[in-house]
């Protein structure tokens, strides 16, 4: 599908990239009203930092960051819709500014707060707009068509108005326009933004299996760090516009030191089990946390066995979301 | 006299929200950028300009101008200049039901004609005033026009019309608000159609003087006459006062209770649809 | 260069479609707008008729004359209606002032194709166009007026390339302070509106020059139907088409100014409202 040189090719080529804003600055006072006229101050905002980032052909890229980390920015000099201040950045190959058009040919995006769909059209009219201004041949938009309409289920929405949609639907509408010209690499600035459960799962299966499937490339951004583990292999963490991180998932963990948990049953109050750290108790369920590395997980099962009152015992990881808040309170105390 | 001061008290507290509504607003526009707030004002100015160029051309061509000497009409199409905002009253709220942001004004502890008052006051009526009305009455006599009304009472019945024409502006605003409810899409075409017929039958304009007799007694008969003909022909001394502020008087008790019933009769589709 | 006017082709094709199937499907909301396009401009060649009824002509023009004058401006009305009307492509501030650039930078078409496409309305904005045709068509008639068809299309389209840069002009203040100036294209609009209907003859020539130069009214009514009616000089033939092409290359200079910054510093809102 691809051409062969691609493969050597970096899908995203992300090399000592800056983003420098200005902000007005509003004082408020009456008598500043006319300063705020003729010479409203500003103030230099920096949203990336020397952001170097490498990400090749198929992979599935999470990118994370506390709000203000500079994950839209990202996003937008992919697109090519703003300027790097300083540094490069390339996308298949291509400088997104310079080469906007051939580059939205080959990829695709979606911002999951705003819509690409025709607003006072039924999805279809969209779809076919789309296949015109990207002058997708009938069979290609025929084929993406039929695949879009039976993995997201569109079949029941592609003649109603967009205005009438619910917001998963918009979403799954907006997810198949956006694949309707195969692109190589897609990204997604947080698409399961105000999704319920059901409707979210079926996103996130769907984009790992296109992944899979496809091979197709995709960045995605969310708040939702459980939601970034089920889809992403990798996952790339903004601090204030730096990288703070890059790995998996079990590698952040190891990183952040963040331990195991152990879930306890037994009636009573908390028994006290050795090597671990008490966290909470609910409904005769006690939480606590271990040191899963070297041999932490045989003492514990040792000094749990010691325990006469405990019924049941689950372990697991620790939540991805407590490792990442654990983070981001940690950079804002070193910032503080 | 502790009753009295009961009454300063609850009477601020009533008006507290409504001045920090203005206040916000007009901050909000005044903040924004010269260029683009001047951009708006110097349309308005080249418009004004070539009305009173046209009127003095017509003057020097010798042409009856329906009993209005030119001076009065010069002073006409300053003040309608000058008094836009009050004499075509548009509220935020066919926009904010459009948007949908109209809920946001069902959760305020004021009523909604307060909010929309407020915001029309603090949006339009004061940075109008401030950057464009008053740099232009001041600016007035350099370009050869007066902006002195006719006599002191004149000046006094015409801010007392003026009144009645806001007040009058509201109502009209909050029917037209209704009708861009039932419209829904279609909003836009209803404020389209109400710029381009105020424009035609206010006066604000061409005085009705100017028109052929039988069409401008017509049309200061409408209740768009007495939005904006009614203050300003008070104001330059060619209307008979008392008879113009009865009707100001008439279409506004006649129009605020249609406009509260049909306003009230689509709340329940406002916040739904807003919503 | 081929290839961009053939996408501009087939994206007026695309608009065209997506006019008619609005019509087609929201046929109530659609004759709404063009009733309410109609009655605009009722309003606007009634209130400059009435003056010229009341004083047998206005600024030396006969009745008939002043009639075509606002038949002319309608009828360029309904040129700018027709390739405009949509999406708010003749509202470009509002574009520009919400941040949603972003969604034509994600088309794989160069940004004056989708421009110029993008709010072509063949059938939903038609009336205006229709109506000032016959205004026109009428006042030729009424008054023995003999004008060509061919150079009145000229003038119409010349005209209307004056009102497109300059409100394009204008609106590229919205790049640089979007709050402020989304609205800033219905102001120059507005400098369009009923003030290209009024006759200028007899007004100071200084005047005159300042609203064929730097507020250009008057090249977007009186001047061109003078020249049409035979009452300018020739060379005013030369000079209309100039003038478009100056102002349309002081736009481009401008947006592509404008678009730069927006690049550079992209813009400081989003607002989802109106977009498509």
């Amino acid at each position: 599908m691809r051409p062969a040189d691609a493969v050597a090719t970096p899908a995203l080529d992300i090399v000592d990239a800056g983003k420098v804003y200005q902000q007005w600055q509003r004082t408020g006072r009456a008598r500043d009203i006319v300063q705020n006229l003729l010479r409203p101050q500003r103030r230099t905002v920096r949203a990336l930092s020397h952001l170097t980032l490498r990400v090749m052909p198929g992979e599935f890229v999470a990118y994370a960051g506390a709000n203000g980390a500079g994950k839209s920015t990202t996003i937008k000099l992919l697109s090519g819709i703003l300027l790097p201040s300083e540094g490069t950045v390339r996308v298949l190959g291509l400088d997104p500014a310079k080469d906007r058009i051939a580059l939205m040919r080959r990829i695709g995006v979606c911002f999951g707060q705003r819509t690409e769909l025709w607003w006072d059209h039924p999805v279809i009219t969209s779809f076919e707009w789309k296949r015109d201004v990207w002058g997708i041949p009938g069979p290609t938009y025929r084929r993406n068509l039929d695949m879009v309409t039976q993995l997201l289920d569109l079949g029941d929405i592609l003649h109603t108005f967009a205005r009438e949609l619910s917001l998963g639907q918009r979403m799954r509408a907006d997810l198949g326009m956006l694949l309707l010209h195969s692109p190589e690499v897609i990204f997604l600035d947080e698409p399961t933004l105000g999704l319920d459960v059901l409707a979210k799962q079926r996103m996130i299966d769907f984009l790992r299996q296109i992944n899979r499937e496809s091979g197709v490339t995709i960045l995605v951004t969310s708040h939702d760090m459980d939601d970034l583990e089920a889809m992403a292999q990798r996952i790339v963490l903004l601090r204030d516009g730096e990288k703070a991180f890059d790995g998996d998932f079990a590698s952040l963990r190891r990183a952040a030191g963040a331990y195991a948990r152990v879930r306890v049953r037994a009636p009573g109050p908390a028994p006290q089990v050795e090597g671990a750290t008490y966290l909470s108790s609910q409904d005769g369920v006690h939480e606590y946390a271990f040191d899963g590395a070297g041999r932490g997980v045989q003492a514990l099962l040792g000094s749990l066995a010691r325990c006469p009152l405990v019924q049941d015992v689950e372990i697991g990881k620790a939540p991805i979301e407590d490792v990442i808040a654990g983070l981001y309170r940690a950079w804002r105390e070193a910032r503080s | 006299m502790k009753r009295n001061g009961q009454c300063q008290g609850s009477a601020r507290r009533a008006v507290r929200p409504f001045f920090a509504t203005v206040r916000l607003c007009a901050r909000q526009t005044l903040d924004g950028n010269l260029l683009g707030i001047y951009g708006e004002y110097a349309v308005r100015f080249v418009q004004f300009a070539l009305l009173t160029m046209i009127w003095r051309a017509l003057a020097a061509q010798g042409a009856d101008l329906g009993g209005m000497t030119l001076r009065a009409l010069l002073t006409y199409t300053l003040m309608a200049s000058v008094w836009r905002q009050q004499l075509n009253v548009l509220t935020p709220a066919t926009s904010a039901l459009w948007e949908g942001s109209i809920i946001g004004r069902f959760t305020r502890p004021v009523s909604i004609l307060t909010s929309l008052a407020a915001e029309t006051v603090g949006r339009w009526w004061v940075p109008v005033f401030v950057l464009y009305s008053l740099p232009l009455l001041l600016l007035s006599p350099l370009l050869g026009i007066s902006c002195l009304p006719a006599g002191g009472l004149c000046g006094a019945l015409a801010l007392c019309s003026l009144a009645l024409s806001a007040s009058l502006g509201f109502a009209l605003d909050l029917c037209f608000a209704a009708l861009a409810m039932r419209l829904k899409n279609g909003c836009w075409a209803a404020t389209q159609v109400r710029e381009a017929v105020y424009e035609l039958l206010s006066g604000a304009a061409i005085p009705f003087a100017l028109m052929p007799a039988p069409v401008a007694r017509a049309l200061s008969l409408l209740p768009f006459g007495s939005l904006a003909s009614a203050p300003l022909t008070i104001y330059v001394g060619t209307a008979d006062p008392l008879p113009t502020l009865a009707l100001q008087a008439a279409w506004n008790a006649t129009l605020w209770p249609a406009a509260l019933y049909v306003f009230r009769r689509s709340r329940e589709r406002m916040v739904s649809y807003g919503g | 260069m081929a290839d961009e006017w053939r996408a501009l082709w087939r994206l007026y094709r695309v608009y065209a479609r997506m006019d008619l199937l609005w019509f087609l499907r929201d046929l109530r909301y659609c004759l709404l707008q063009m009733a309410a396009d109609l009655v605009s401009a009722a309003a606007c060649v009634s209130g400059i008729f009435l003056l010229a009824a009341r004083f047998d002509g206005l600024g030396g023009m006969s009745r008939p004359e002043v009639l075509f004058l606002l038949g002319y401006a309608t009828l360029v009305d309904g040129v700018y209606m027709l390739l405009f009307a949509n999406n708010n492509a003749g509202q470009i501030s509002r574009v520009i002032g919400r941040g949603q650039l972003d969604h034509c930078m994600l088309q794989p078409v160069p940004l004056w194709v989708q421009l110029l496409a993008c709010g072509f309305a063949p059938v939903s904005g038609c009336s205006l166009l229709l109506c000032g045709a016959g205004v026109t068509a009428w006042a030729a008639a009424w008054g023995g007026l003999r004008v060509n068809a061919l150079l009145l299309a000229l003038c119409a389209l010349c005209s209307c390339a004056v009102i497109v840069s300059v409100v394009y002009l204008i609106s590229c203040l919205a790049f640089y302070a979007p709050v402020a100036a989304e609205e800033i294209a219905m102001e120059a609009r507005g400098l369009f509106g009923e003030m290209k209907g009024y006759p200028l003859g007899g007004l100071p020539v200084a005047f005159q020059a300042l609203l064929c130069t730097l507020a250009p009214v008057a090249l977007t009514g009186w001047a061109p139907v003078r020249l049409l009616l035979g009452q300018a000089a020739p060379i005013g033939w030369l000079m209309l088409p100039l003038s478009a092409a100056t102002a349309i290359v002081l736009m481009c200079c401008a947006f592509r100014k404008g678009l730069r910054y927006y690049a550079t510093c992209g813009c400081s809102r989003y607002s989802g409202f109106g977009h498509r």
